[in-house]
């Protein structure tokens, strides 16, 4: 179906919402890919654009969103879907896990029913018995212990824990090309968090599913993330292999970001990042980072706002001006891949 | 915060609890009314200018234990001891006066607990007009004194609630806790909702509180690392009631329960994780014996039939377990977070003046923009 291994792709996409206090710009100018296999973790403080990007991917924006730019999914752009293909789109090729799983399931239904449900959404020929049939082996696949049972309870009957396993089956039964999760385990304990991980990793890597996260946890991202994004205001500051970004970030931002983390240095004071992140109302000339970055010259304010490859530095970008400057032009803008 | 391990000083704690209970009856009649024991014969001190982190499981009762420290809930059992008077019973004035005001509470979100409809300088000043300190313009005082300290600027008084950041918020809820001048201030999830960076400057600006003012925190929070970073010494709880507590680091280095195992072993690289079974048992109907045996990987018979006391193990060290130190970690994975390496930058030199960094141990002052 594509010439390429990517089964995502954003391609210079920008989100504006017209609000009363002007024209909010969620999202600059952000590219990046994800090959099919890979777990990418899209990282950035409170606001930065993480959700957007994953509601700009299943075209569950709010009304009036306007999206510049492109996304392909499996190399078909998305922005035409309607109708009956957008739904085919939503319930089978790309799913979302959302944060709370309280609020993903109907409280007045069985578990089986809402399962069945989406199993039957996703491929209509499928009968009743076998949508039945399909949701019990993925409660147990997702490892809810006596399926069967589970089957028949209500959402309010089971735990936080257990609940977010659901949510997950609920999306698998659809056997969906693509997992879109939006802080997965935001709302669970640590060690429930490490089961739910361990899970996703486990559908990754047996049944292939791609998966992306946005979370800002960075031991979330360290823990299972093949590649990670870095987000800032909206635009995209790095991208690259999660051990490789984390040991040497190549944007001042992504520094900074780690080292305000705590558990480097018990103890010591915490390094907190002067300053907050520009509104989506303001214009933003240059690079978003530059207010607060410590290490802007007067080449900052001219940046474009895009991320390019580092030479000698396979699968990694930077938009940062002073790290790229002077190893590859910023007009060299399509991506390797 | 920065916990500085000397300024802990050790004639007699601010707060001593002693086999602290609270029971919720829940619904039904007569017999079949349940009772949830949220807290249960749970006993520990906060010295002066200490930090002692309160961590455990959703629902463990970290809530309810600050909730009753404080005289929010009237304790089913046990006494609190706070600043050298036994506070259990008090009530009315001597409630006000010997507890509320030396003792304050810091919300997890700072959205739903400030009144939207009330300024800032009118949510500052409403405990010293509950507490009758000062007069008008003393009260105004003491609410620019208290912003300037949190690191926001004065104006900030007339201000509402919706008009600030989630962290300017915070900074107000902190505040608030320090206006009536406490001894004792405890700290409920704060940076919960805040992102790392705006964490950063409210745990900073607690631990130079700490150091300025001497005051003790009790920290309850679901962040590991955090906890780690901050507190002197850590209590872990688990279905009501408490499994250790130990000085932070040796708590994460050399745990002596199973459960404070499993929440070290997080630190670590996933192969060296000890991620316990199962989940974690209602508290409607805890397992007999210990609580967590349910869960832990060397429980043994003795486990369902003895209730594990709390018992001293080491100077400052309490653990409740039957086989404590059993379940070791890989210490040769025993980590913290390492630092990120230098950025190394390919254009010419700067050729302006980077920003000024703020000097060391002094508390960022955010007006306008934070
Ligand atoms: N409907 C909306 N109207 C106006 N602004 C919005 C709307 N939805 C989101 N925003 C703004 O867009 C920006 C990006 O929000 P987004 O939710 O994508 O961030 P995020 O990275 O997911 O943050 P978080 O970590 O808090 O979930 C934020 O500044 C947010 O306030
Ligand atoms: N007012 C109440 N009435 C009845 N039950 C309660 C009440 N407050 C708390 N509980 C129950 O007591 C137990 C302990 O709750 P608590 O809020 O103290 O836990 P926690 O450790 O603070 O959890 P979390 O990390 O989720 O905040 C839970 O099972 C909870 O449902
Ligand atoms: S008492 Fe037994 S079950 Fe409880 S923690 Fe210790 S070994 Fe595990
Ligand atoms: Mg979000
Ligand atoms: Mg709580």
């Amino acid at each position: 179906m594509s010439d390429t291994p990517d089964i995502l792709r954003l391609d210079r996409v920008g989100v504006g919402l017209r609000t009363p206090g002007g024209t909010a710009d969620l999202l600059r100018n952000v590219s990046f890919s994800v090959a099919r296999g890979e777990i990418v973790a899209l990282a950035g403080e409170s606001g930065s654009g993480k959700s957007t990007a994953l509601l700009a991917v299943l075209r569950l924006l709010a009304p009036g969103a306007q999206v510049s730019g492109s996304i392909l999914v499996d190399g078909k752009d998305i922005a035409p879907l309607r109708g009956r293909e957008l739904r085919a789109f939503r319930s089978r090729t790309a799913r979302m896990v959302f944060q709370d799983p309280w609020r993903a399931l109907h409280p007045m239904h069985s578990i089986g029913r809402q399962l069945t449900e989406s199993a039957r959404a996703a491929d209509p020929t499928l009968s009743k018995e076998a949508a039945r049939t399909l949701a019990g082996d993925m409660l147990a696949r997702v490892g809810i212990p006596d399926p069967g049972t589970r089957l028949r309870s209500y959402p309010h009957e089971v735990s936080g824990g257990q609940l977010q396993r659901i949510v997950i089956a609920m999306a698998l039964v659809a056997s969906p090309s693509l997992l879109l999760c939006d802080e997965p385990t935001t709302a669970l304990d640590v060690t429930t968090q490490a089961q739910i991980l361990e899970l996703l990793q486990e559908l990754n890597r047996d049944l292939g599913i791609t998966v992306v996260l946005a979370t800002h946890d960075l031991d979330v991202i360290a823990d299972i993330a093949d590649r990670l994004v870095v987000m800032y205001a909206g635009s995209v500051a790095e991208e690259g292999p999660t051990g490789q970004v984390m040991a040497r970030p190549e944007h001042p931002y992504t520094r900074s970001l780690l080292q305000a983390a705590p558990g480097r240095r018990p103890g010591e004071r915490l390094r907190a990042i002067a300053g907050r992140p520009p509104s989506p109302l303001e214009v933003i000339e240059g690079c978003p980072f530059a207010a607060r970055c410590e290490h802007r010259t007067s080449i900052c304010a001219t940046a474009p706002n895009t991320t390019v490859p580092i030479a000698g530095e396979p699968g990694r970008r930077s938009a940062c001006v002073r790290v790229t400057a002077g190893t590859a032009p910023p007009s060299a803008e399509r991506r390797s891949g | 915060m920065n916990p500085d391990r000397r300024t802990v000083s050790h004639d007699g704690p601010v707060l001593r609890a002693s086999g602290l209970a609270k029971h919720f009856r829940m619904g039904g009649l007569g017999r079949s009314r349940k009772v949830l024991k949220a807290v249960d014969g749970v006993s520990l001190e906060i010295g002066r200018g200490e930090t002692l982190g309160l961590v455990g499981e959703s629902g463990s009762g970290k809530t309810t234990v600050g909730r009753t420290l404080i005289r929010l809930y009237p304790p089913t059992a046990g006494t609190v001891e706070f600043e050298g008077r036994d506070i259990t019973r008090s009530s009315g004035a001597r409630l006000r006066q010997d507890v509320r005001r030396r003792m304050s509470m810091v919300f997890q979100n700072p959205s739903t607990s400030l009144n939207p409809y009330m300024r800032l300088g009118e949510a500052l000043t409403e405990p010293l007009v509950v507490h009758r300190i000062g007069d008008a313009a003393q009260r105004r005082s003491r609410v620019a004194e208290m912003l300037e300290l949190v690191g926001l600027d004065t104006s900030m008084a007339d201000r509402y609630p919706q008009e600030l950041s989630g962290g300017q918020r915070q900074r107000i809820g902190i505040a608030r806790a320090l206006i009536t001048d406490p001894s004792l201030i405890i700290a409920d999830e704060p940076t919960a909702s805040l992102d790392v960076s705006v964490q950063a400057q409210i745990v900073n600006l607690l631990g130079d509180l700490q150091k300025e003012l001497g005051l003790a925190y009790l920290f309850i929070t679901h962040d590991l690392a955090l906890v780690r970073q901050i507190s002197h010494r850590v209590a872990v709880m688990y279905l009501g009631r408490l499994m250790e507590t130990a000085p932070a680091d040796a708590l994460f280095t050399e745990p002596l329960h199973p459960y404070s195992a499993v929440l070290a072993s997080m630190h670590q690289d996933r192969e060296h994780r000890i991620v316990p079974r199962g989940e974690i048992p209602s508290p409607m109907s805890p397992p007999s014996g210990c609580v967590f045996r349910t869960r832990c990987p060397i429980a043994r018979e003795q486990c369902a039939e003895q209730v594990p006391q709390l018992r001293e193990a080491a100077p400052g060290r309490s653990v409740a377990c039957h086989f404590p130190g059993e379940l070791k970690l890989d210490t040769a994975a025993a980590s913290v977070r390492p630092e990120p390496a230098e950025l190394t930058f390919t254009d010419v030199p700067p050729t302006t003046a980077p920003p000024r960094p703020v000097p060391a141990g002094s508390v960022p002052h955010t007006g306008e923009k934070e």
